[in-house]
């Protein structure tokens, strides 16, 4: 199978991925109990009221023929228009203004991430049971068990309280207006978001690497004098990434996800806020895209995961196994 | 960056506290979402303009002066905890809405910080005339829409129609009442006709009346932009139409919204800044941080917990007054299924099982007033009789408990609002009622279901929930609570389709010294509520004001347990802000940035 229908099929498969994902979320938020007009009305308007814009809205008609409705726009690119967040304007207005710093979060912790947890991870198995391969296994559990709303309300505390540093309590200029500003503001998200993360990977290259490192081609290169610098580096460390590859892709969705908290604690208007928004506010159609919005990211990083894997490891190819 | 930021020194133990303070605030916050902390109220509240009784603010002025002479932009940035929903000002009933609203938008009658009436867009506040009766509003001279359009009478009526139109479903309706017919009397006096004479108007006219608009700027409601009473076409755009001394620029739910200065604004002196930019931050902490590090010039809700360590700080000034939020419980009066609050003793024993001031303690840390019924305990619009009451009186509890043949006490369950005070107030209720015998349970629910249940079912024993006033009158308050109104929330009477009558008979009766025919208590309750609003006589009123109170205590109809101040900080660095009771004053504010 070439690498072109081995994508195609993928893509294929993501569509009822994609549509599970929709049918399970939209059940959900429409079990859930409240609603949106109540919630917009407030006490001030009448029982009745609320029965006639429930109608209006179509949220009296069955569950299938408002996902079935919603669904029809959906593909057509319609998202529809928010009701509670910013009544009347379109999801997808909404989604594309916040997109960006979502975005910028997210690959930021991610490359943080990987600057912080790969070569500690190397080093710590290189290091295996010395002094800073403990420090390194203490920091990766500890950053795994801190929580990151904790963590960046202490940063918080210690870059804008303590040190009176103005960008460190978040706040959002994008890039293209003061690179500089907008860098600073996300230097704290960023190291929140990413520390946890770092810790999840640093464990992981540092297993893989302990494996690697006792392979017979590792010893036998050792053996034939190659240094053990280039050993690390080209032979054992590229062989170890594959796997922590895998984690790096699915850890796309998980960032998006740990997004949601660290946006709330630096007041950061991305993706992640508008989540928590729509859901106190009971706004379907803005949970239901952003909804989609998550499982498109999962469905296609782990799709670049796998098609990087071919290219990492060419022994890999896609007629059914490696 | 300022030299005093370096001052501020935590301890150790300093800030393990905190940092343990803020963790918990961060949890609720993150679990809550919008209904975080309470304070969201019906009866709109807060947050809206005023001139501070004159205030000069030359400071503030003169700092202002020198910055733009500089060339500076005088920005003042403000910290609100929950977003903007819509700025249409006929149609929203949240206080971040209001606060915003109220600096692009200008009253016809202004409310001050300290609680008097002043002209807002009308020459002057007009004296009913009782021939009609009738009152005339003139407008201002030479005033200026935001699109440089004159404010003209035709756009005056177009204003006040377009919420009496019971088609546009305005939740502010209530707020105008009385009024049969408007006509425009000249190039620039609106008559409002009434119905009967009704001397408080100007009154309700602060709250019920917060623009005027362009005629036809709010569009065709079947037309297009939502379900009507819901949206508009200056819901999320408030370009333009606004009179008020900023100007709308942008709004980014959950991020911003963005204020510029309105040259053509009609009073000289005002407003001071440049622009005043709303910061949306939900999380208490952010804000406090934002604050104390200058990236930020004003909180308008500072959580009770912090207040005090607010006051403490260097450069930080903390201020608390009376507040507009009442703690509330509220019981169902009908007699539906096995509902013990329909026992007029069963509602007094919780009544007088409930300590207030433990809950203001526990909950605000000591920040609010008990309440005497359902004014301010301190008001002389109170009844004398109440305010020597012992609201907390467990022995009268008991005995109620007796008198409705419940000497053990009973069941009942009290709804509340998840992450929120609401359901730390139910949990201490449970408990000073479990040591009268009185077994209630606390169940909490979504914000909207409790809505949904309160004022759409009869199923429901009691639910804690706050309530904002809106104006300093008490007939006012009175009528927006108990009279018939959409949002009657002790099922006094209930306009459901289930019911046969929506004046149950589980309500009370009417007193026995009331003189007419009256088949229940609420309807003798409204009857005297319009004699007290039609007479022009203070005493009058307070009277007629002072037995309604009685009755609402005596027959437990609600049950008020305590207003809760308003505490905001700002740097030090502002000049020129005021707040009130009921309204800010952002006009007159400027800021060193």
């Amino acid at each position: 199978m070439s690498l072109a229908r081995y994508t195609l099929k993928r893509l294929l498969l993501a569509v009822p991925v994609l549509l599970g994902a929709s049918i399970v979320v939209f059940g959900l938020v429409h079990l859930a109990p409240g609603g949106p007009v109540r919630v917009m009305l407030g006490p001030l308007q009448s029982a009745e009221l609320v029965e006639q814009i429930r109608s209006e809205f179509g949220l009296d008609r069955p569950l299938y023929v408002q996902y079935a409705t919603w669904l029809f726009d959906a593909v057509q690119g319609d998202l529809g228009n928010s009701w509670t967040v910013q009544s009347g304007t379109p999801v997808t207005t909404l989604i594309a203004q916040r997109i960006p710093l979502t975005v910028e979060l997210t690959l930021l912790s991610m490359l943080v991430a990987l600057l912080i947890a790969i070569p500690a991870g190397i080093i710590s198995a290189v290091r295996q049971d010395e002094s800073i391969d403990h420090a390194a296994r203490i920091a990766a559990l500890s950053g795994i068990s801190i929580p990151d709303f904790w963590l960046g309300i202490i940063l918080i505390m210690i870059f804008a309280v303590q040190f009176g540093f103005r960008w460190a309590t978040g706040g959002w200029t994008p890039p293209w207006v003061d690179p500089v500003a907008n860098l600073q503001q996300l230097a704290l998200p960023v190291i929140t978001l990413g520390t946890a993360y770092s810790a999840l990977i640093a464990r992981m290259m540092r297993s893989e690497m302990l494996d690697t490192l006792s392979q017979d081609y590792v010893r036998t290169a050792k053996a034939m004098g190659i240094p053990s610098r280039e050993v690390i580096l080209k032979d054992a460390g590229k062989n170890a990434l594959i796997p922590v590859v895998t984690v790096i892709g699915v850890g796309l969705g998980q960032l998006m996800n740990g997004a949601i908290l660290t946006e709330t604690v630096f007041s950061l208007p991305g993706v992640g806020r508008l989540f928590i928004q729509a859901i106190a506010r009971r706004d379907y159609r803005v949970i239901q895209a952003l909804v989609l919005f998550v499982a498109v990211v999962f469905v296609f990083a782990n799709l670049a995961v796998d098609l990087l894997y071919a290219y990492l490891d060419p022994r890999i190819r896609y007629e059914g196994g490696s | 960056m300022s030299e005093d930021r370096f001052e501020i020194d935590l301890n150790r133990r300093e800030f393990v506290a905190a940092s343990s303070a803020l963790t918990g605030v961060a949890l609720a916050g993150c679990t809550g979402g919008d209904g975080g902390d309470g304070g969201d109220g019906g009866d709109g509240g807060g947050g809206d303009g005023g001139d501070g009784g004159g205030s000069t603010a030359t400071e503030a002025e003169q700092q202002a002066t020198d910055a733009q002479a500089q060339g500076q932009t005088v920005r003042l940035n403000v910290g609100l905890n929950s977003g903007v929903w819509n700025l249409d000002p006929a149609l929203w009933s949240d206080e971040s809405s209001s606060t915003v609203g109220s600096l692009i938008y200008d009253e016809v009658i202004e409310l001050t910080t300290d609680e008097q009436l002043q002209a807002g867009l009308v020459e002057e506040v007009p004296e009913m005339d009782p021939d009609g009766p009738h009152f005339d509003y003139t407008l201002r001279e030479g005033l200026k829409f935001h699109n440089g359009d004159d404010v003209t009478a035709e756009d005056f009526k177009y204003s006040v129609d377009w919420i009496l139109n019971p088609d546009n479903n305005s939740p502010i309706r209530s707020r105008i009442p009385f009024v049969t017919e408007t006509e425009t009397v000249g190039d620039r006096t609106l008559r409002m006709h009434l119905e009967k004479p009704f001397a408080t108007l100007n009154w309700w006219l602060t709250r019920g009346l917060e623009a005027i608009v362009p005629e036809g700027s709010r569009g065709q409601v079947e037309q297009g932009k939502g379900p009507s009473g819901f949206a508009t076409e200056i819901t999320t755009d408030a370009s333009g139409v606004g009179t008020g001394a900023f100007q709308f620029v942008e709004w980014q739910s959950e991020s911003h919204v963005l204020l510029e200065a309105f040259d053509d604004y009609w009073m000289d002196d005002a407003p001071v800044a440049d622009e005043i930019r709303f910061e949306i931050i939900p999380e208490a902490s952010t804000q406090l941080a934002d604050l104390r590090s200058g990236n930020i010039n004003l909180i308008n809700k500072v959580p009770p917990k912090d207040f005090e360590s607010l006051q403490n700080r260097p450069n930080i000034t903390a201020e608390a007054k009376p507040g507009s939020l009442t703690e509330v419980l509220y019981v169902n009066l009908m007699d539906s299924g096995d509902n013990p609050m329909a026992n007029v003793n069963n509602r007094r024993a919780v009544l007088f099982g409930i300590d207030a001031e433990e809950i203001l303690d526990e909950i605000f840390y000591g920040q609010g007033v008990a309440q005497k019924g359902p004014w301010y305990p301190d008001s002389e619009w109170t009844s004398p009789r109440l305010k020597e009451m012992d609201m907390f009186d467990p022995e009268k509890a008991r005995a109620e408990l007796e008198k409705a043949g419940n000497p053990d006490g009973f069941e009942m369950e009290i709804l509340a609002t998840k992450g929120s005070w609401f359901k730390d107030e139910a949990i201490i209720i449970q408990n000073q009622l479990s040591n009268i015998g009185i077994d209630a349970s606390v169940t909490a629910v979504e914000k909207s279901t409790l809505f949904n249940q309160v004022y759409g079912t009869t199923d429901w024993h009691a639910a804690m929930e706050d309530w904002a006033n809106a104006i300093p009158v008490a007939t006012y308050w009175l009528d927006a609570g108990f009279a018939d109104n959409n949002h009657n929330h002790n099922n006094w009477h209930h306009p459901a389709d289930d019911l046969s009558d929506p004046y149950e008979a589980s309500g009370p009766p009417a007193p026995e010294s009331a003189s007419g025919d009256f088949s229940n208590g609420h309807e003798w309750f409204v009857s005297r509520l319009r004699e007290a609003q039609a007479a022009a006589d203070e005493q009058t009123q307070k009277e007629i004001v002072w037995e309604l109170e009685e009755y609402i205590v005596d027959n437990a109809i609600q049950i008020d347990i305590a207003y809760v101040n308003t505490l905001q900080a700002w740097a030090s660095s502002v000049e020129g802000y005021e707040f009130g009771t009921f309204v800010d004053e952002f006009r007159f504010a400027g800021v060193d940035n």
